[in-house]
């Protein structure tokens, strides 16, 4: 911020040298202030690079966790051979596996029936005899009686019920029709019972009374109402797209990519917290240059980079394709992975997994950096806050001091400057007498 | 009051930095001065020396306005708060 100049205009034959002395006060005095203002946006830029760190750890602490996970599930992932009968997907398994379903002999379906007989005004024509119903979703009983005997009054009133089925009006050339469909798959008897305490009619058809998944998993029968099947293999979900009889085998295993993706996210996620922290050391450092947590945080990554398994046949992360170049920087080869044997693949999942012997348990320490409640990190920002709020609550005391005290000596200069122009009016009147004695005294002028 | 001591007077309140004791002894000197009262060579040399502790005066106290200035100019970012340094009124 420039300060502008003061404007001085004074009576006194000085007064012309106080603009300079003034201006000259204003660039020194600015000195301490500019400081003070340096010192409160020193603070805030400190905590905007603070964000940008605990960003990259919390990344950083992201992808090692992911990584761990990766490494303790083997990086398994499930296949089909028959993606048209069978889909899988790998949710959360730890060993690998293969597992036949021998055949499907059914598919679940949702039950949907229709009225046998068609009414011819959807809003007038009467539905039932008395106006009372019972409907049957399987084994529950939902008695109602309606006020709006029509289809109109029975559509709206079921889908009322919280039944599990949804009503609604067919309308063809024959007359309309009420439509019952239940609302997830599976067996289940739907009946609409017309005067349920007297001639008790079903007034649907009985067509399709829906159907189960039923298969053959390792010659084991399975049945159950959805084609989502997650509870029979652990970690392993698959669907069921079609009947079969054909055997389609579904295998678990480990597989390099998956590994080979969490390694790259890991080293890109170390990357940029690197970048960060060199740029905080050395001759061209930042704000953050000599912080403590930028100390601790290279340490960790210090720790992670140099990480060592006390057993098995990988025990560093070079003999994973990591590598280091002179500021640190990492960088991973895919390639590294490829004629694994499975012991040293093994071993590699060993080795990064989230144990507390794994690669992967140092992203809680790199939580209590970035932790946004109360993570180091973020203390050392209320800190900051704390500085910028002191230095604010400093310069409007000093505003409300300041405006005070300057009407005060404004008005002191003010006089003085008066005084001092009458006073250089009575010295020349001195002068003048004095040099007018001279010339009485000794014929001459004097000094 | 002889000018000899309206002007050690007015000398006197400089050193002190009394500007109302000063304007006072300048009034005196000016009357003296009125009435005919001839100077003598200590009389302009103490009213030689009080200007110049007088515009001593005036710097000191326009430095600390300079500064009062800077200090509500820093917390003023957005304009110029009012001047109170125009001695012409």
């Amino acid at each position: 911020m420039s300060i502008s100049p003061l404007t001085v205009t004074g009576v006194s034959q000085f007064s012309s040298d106080l603009q300079s002395i003034m201006d000259r006060a204003v660039k020194i005095a600015q000195l301490p202030i500019q400081a003070l203002q340096n010192r409160d946006g020193d603070a805030l830029q400190q905590k905007s690079l603070l964000s940008g760190l605990s960003a990259a750890v919390s990344g950083l602490a992201d992808s090692l966790e992911s990584l761990g996970q990766t490494a303790q599930n083997r990086a398994l992932s499930a296949s089909s051979s028959d993606s048209s009968v069978v889909t899988a997907s790998s949710s959360g398994a730890t060993s690998a596996g293969v597992y036949t379903i021998n055949s499907v002999t059914s598919i679940a379906s949702a039950a949907s029936e229709r009225s046998s007989i068609s009414y011819a005004d959807s809003a007038s024509t009467p539905v039932g005899t008395t106006g009372a119903f019972r409907l049957v979703v399987g084994g529950d009983n939902f008695d109602f009686t309606l006020a709006n005997n029509s289809l109109v009054g029975l559509r709206d009133k079921i889908n009322a019920l919280g039944a599990g089925v949804t009503a609604s009006i067919l309308t063809t050339g024959d007359g309309n029709y009420i439509s019952i469909s239940a609302n997830a798959t599976g067996q289940k008897a739907l009946e609409l019972r017309d005067d349920p305490t007297g001639a008790n009619t079903n007034l649907l058809t009985a067509t399709n009374q829906g159907s189960n998944l039923v298969f053959h998993l390792n010659g084991i029968q399975v049945t159950q109402s959805r084609n989502l099947v997650n509870s029979v293999v652990p970690g392993l979900t698959f669907t069921v797209q079609a009947t079969s009889n054909t055997a389609v085998k579904l295998t678990l295993a480990s597989d390099s990519n998956a590994l080979s993706s969490a390694l790259s996210n890991f080293a890109q996620g170390f990357n940029a917290l690197r970048g960060q922290l060199n740029a905080q050391t050395g001759s061209a450092a930042g704000l953050l240059s000599g912080n403590p947590l930028v100390t601790q945080l290279s340490g960790q990554l210090r720790q992670l980079a140099s990480h060592r398994a006390s057993s098995g046949s990988i025990k560093s992360l070079a003999e994973l394709g990591i590598t280091f170049d002179s500021k640190g920087t990492m960088s991973f080869d895919p390639k590294a992975l490829n004629g694994f044997t499975s012991e040293q693949l093994s071993d590699g999942f060993a080795f990064l997994d989230n144990s507390s012997t794994g690669l992967g348990a140092f992203a809680s320490g790199l939580r209590q950096f970035s932790n946004p409640i109360g993570g180091l990190i973020k203390l050392e920002q209320d800190g900051l806050d704390r500085v910028d709020s002191a230095i604010q609550k400093q310069l409007r005391i000093l505003t409300d001091r300041v405006t005070v005290m300057q009407r005060g000596l404004a008005l002191k200069l003010q006089q003085a400057d008066s005084l001092l122009a009458a006073l250089e009016s009575q010295q020349s009147v001195v002068k003048a007498s004095l040099q007018g004695l001279s010339v009485v005294l000794y014929g001459k002028q004097q000094g | 009051m002889t000018l000899e001591e309206a002007s050690a007077a007015a000398l006197e309140a400089t050193r002190i930095g009394d500007l109302d004791a000063l304007a006072k002894a300048l009034a005196a000197r000016s009357s003296a001065l009125a009435s005919g009262e001839s100077p003598t060579p200590g009389v302009h040399a103490a009213g030689e020396l009080t200007m110049e502790l007088l515009r001593q005066l005036i710097r000191d106290t326009g430095l600390e306005v300079a500064r009062l200035k800077q200090l509500q100019m820093a917390t003023f970012p957005s304009g110029e708060p009012p001047s109170y340094v125009d001695l012409a009124g």
